[in-house]
């Protein structure tokens, strides 16, 4: 079997422009950043970032202007405060904002995956999220007349998730901290995994825990420590607090040009990227 | 800008402590630092069998576990008992409400009868504040039977006789349970709103915001200075009951040493990145590193 691991800008060549692309993670953990960073490098235009919780790597494919739209139920840096480039753009009319909710991401995926045209759903009913997503049909239940929100199928072009490690094949294991990625792998046209660290296939499968995504399921894995910085990747190495204070501070004083100059268009490699922007961390590859 | 008041803090973080019981499933949100020293205390006082289940990690823990800024998602995944996709929680959520599944909330902007803000503060679609966002909250605002309100920004701005969007569903316009049965807004509505200066029920005959009770020191008059909105207040207005010192003893030094609760009604700025800089350091050197 051919292996599936190529650097991250061949990787990078399977977002097209105009793409959804789905991040994995959660707020500040786990995040694909070093892929976000590529994208940027390549220029990647017109994206859609779908996210469960959106946080550094859309906010700054936004300063970036590799993202027309965004689909999510949260963009924000949690106790750090709003995503500065993410809530101007919104403001200034410059990006389209779909706002997703838990059900919405969560059915829209299970119909996807369930190779159906709808999926219904509780909630939504009442609030005004049913007045901005016009794109949000009603059903009548065949059995008892019961209405519900039908949630449109979620089919992102490109799915991209940090893991902690994979094989060969893709076959990758999460350790914690899953928030929707095992379904985006299932529900998106394309994969992409970088992972911390590249083992044996026969490592994986002699773990209890096994893998928590399939290989069959991946097109390309990328091998990228340090891959997530400066998120968080469990148990590696814990959210780089103060690298994201110093974005936020440099977002709300300049922009984010000179955070682009110095983190993604100045280091030429990944490894560049990880000497001029690690503080404190374990080391994971 | 208003000074923190400590006490009236404290206050809310044990009152909302009190509305949890032992063998509770509590909701823990992104960023809800407040909340969850109140859900720690709990677990160390009357509810040792409480069940947290965070959105921050994406995980099930039973354990306790001290607040820490970059050291928290390693501890709660480390001592959590499951792992649970958010598809699944979402996806799953009528059987999850079926145990006792207890969120709280802490609305933008909130109205007279519940109903609730936390997507943008003015217009839609030329918004003049973007928020982070709804996530669950248009979900499990119909159907949850369990659901309170938080806010140390009890003001004008928060409390308004029209919010700008309605990201959760509260008691809608005051309309009875068959109209609410009908649409398939199965919850019975919010329980309690707990602020800095007072906690606030709602009233059975009309669903309008109610006062329950003032913390000591504040006013009838500060209350209603500082809400947008005509509130339904008893006769009698008891004073809540405020936090002992075995209380603030467990907070201080044993669920919350490092103060990080502070995140949450610190105002943002320099003051604020420079406090969470000092909790770090500090986290930092206890950790041995």
């Amino acid at each position: 079997m051919r292996s599936k691991i190529v650097d991250i800008t061949r990787a990078a060549d399977l977002v097209c422009d105009g793409d959804t692309v789905a991040f994995g993670g959660m707020t500040l953990y786990r995040r694909p950043m070093a892929f976000a960073r590529e994208l940027v490098r390549c220029g990647r235009r017109g994206l859609t970032a779908l996210t469960f919780t959106g946080a550094l790597e859309t906010d700054l494919l936004i300063a970036a202007g590799c993202v027309s739209r965004v689909r999510s139920g949260y963009v924000g840096f949690e106790f750090l405060g709003l995503a500065p480039n993410f809530r101007q753009a919104v403001e200034r009319g410059r990006i389209e904002m779909i706002d997703e909710t838990e059900g919405t991401l969560a059915m829209g995926l299970r119909a996807t995956t369930g190779g159906v045209t709808f999926m219904p759903m509780r909630g939504l009913v009442g609030t005004d999220i049913l007045k901005v997503r016009r794109d949000l049909a009603f059903v009548e239940c065949p059995y008892t007349g019961q209405r519900f929100v039908a949630a449109p199928p979620i089919t992102p072009n490109v799915a991209v998730i940090h893991v902690q490690q994979a094989d060969d094949f893709g076959n990758a294991v999460l350790e914690g901290n899953h928030a929707i990625d095992r379904d985006l792998v299932r529900a998106a046209k394309r994969v992409v995994i970088t992972a911390e660290q590249i083992v044996p296939n026969e490592e994986i499968a002699q773990r209890r825990g096994k893998a928590q995504i399939l290989g069959i399921q991946v097109d390309a894995v990328v091998h990228a420590p340090f891959g997530a910085h400066p998120t968080s990747c469990y148990p590696f190495y814990p959210v780089d607090i103060r690298h994201l204070i110093d974005y936020l501070k440099l977002a709300a004083s300049e922009g984010s040009q000179s955070y682009l100059e110095k983190y993604v268009f100045g280091p030429r490699t990944p490894e560049e990227y990880i000497a001029t922007a690690r503080s404190e961390l374990s080391p994971g590859g | 800008m208003a000074t923190i008041d400590a006490e009236r803090i404290n206050t809310m973080i044990v009152t909302i402590a009190r509305q949890l019981k032992d063998g509770d499933l509590v909701a823990q949100g992104v960023g809800t630092v407040l909340v969850t020293t109140s859900f720690m205390l709990a677990r160390l006082t009357h509810a040792p069998g409480l069940t947290v289940m965070s959105g921050v990690g994406n995980c099930t823990y039973r354990d306790f576990v001290q607040l820490s800024l970059a050291g928290y998602e390693r501890q709660i995944l480390d001592k959590s008992i499951y792992y649970y996709s958010f598809t699944e929680l979402a996806g799953d959520y009528h059987e999850v409400i079926s145990c006792r599944m207890v969120e709280f909330f802490r609305p933008a902007q909130i109205d007279a009868y519940g109903n609730f803000n936390c997507t943008v503060i003015g217009d839609y679609n030329r918004p003049k504040v973007r928020l982070p966002g709804a996530v669950g909250i248009p979900d499990v605002t119909p159907v949850n039977q369990s659901m309170f309100f938080y806010t140390p920004t009890h003001n004008r701005r928060t409390f308004v006789e029209q919010l700008d969007f309605r990201s959760g569903v509260g008691f809608m316009e005051g309309q009875d349970q068959a109209y609410r049965d009908g649409l398939g807004i199965t919850s019975r509505g919010p329980s309690l709103v707990i602020t800095d200066l007072c906690v606030l029920g709602f009233d059975s005959a009309s669903s309008r915001m109610m006062l329950k009770s003032l913390h000591a020191g504040v006013t009838l008059e500060e209350v209603r200075d500082s809400t947008g909105f005509d509130l339904v207040v008893p006769r009698e207005i008891p004073t809540t009951e405020p936090a002992t010192s075995e209380e603030m003893r467990l907070v201080d030094q044993v669920v919350d040493p490092l103060g990080i609760r502070r995140l949450e009604y610190y105002p943002g700025g320099p003051q604020r990145d420079e406090l969470i800089l000092s909790i770090l350091a500090r986290e930092e050197a206890l950790m041995g590193a």
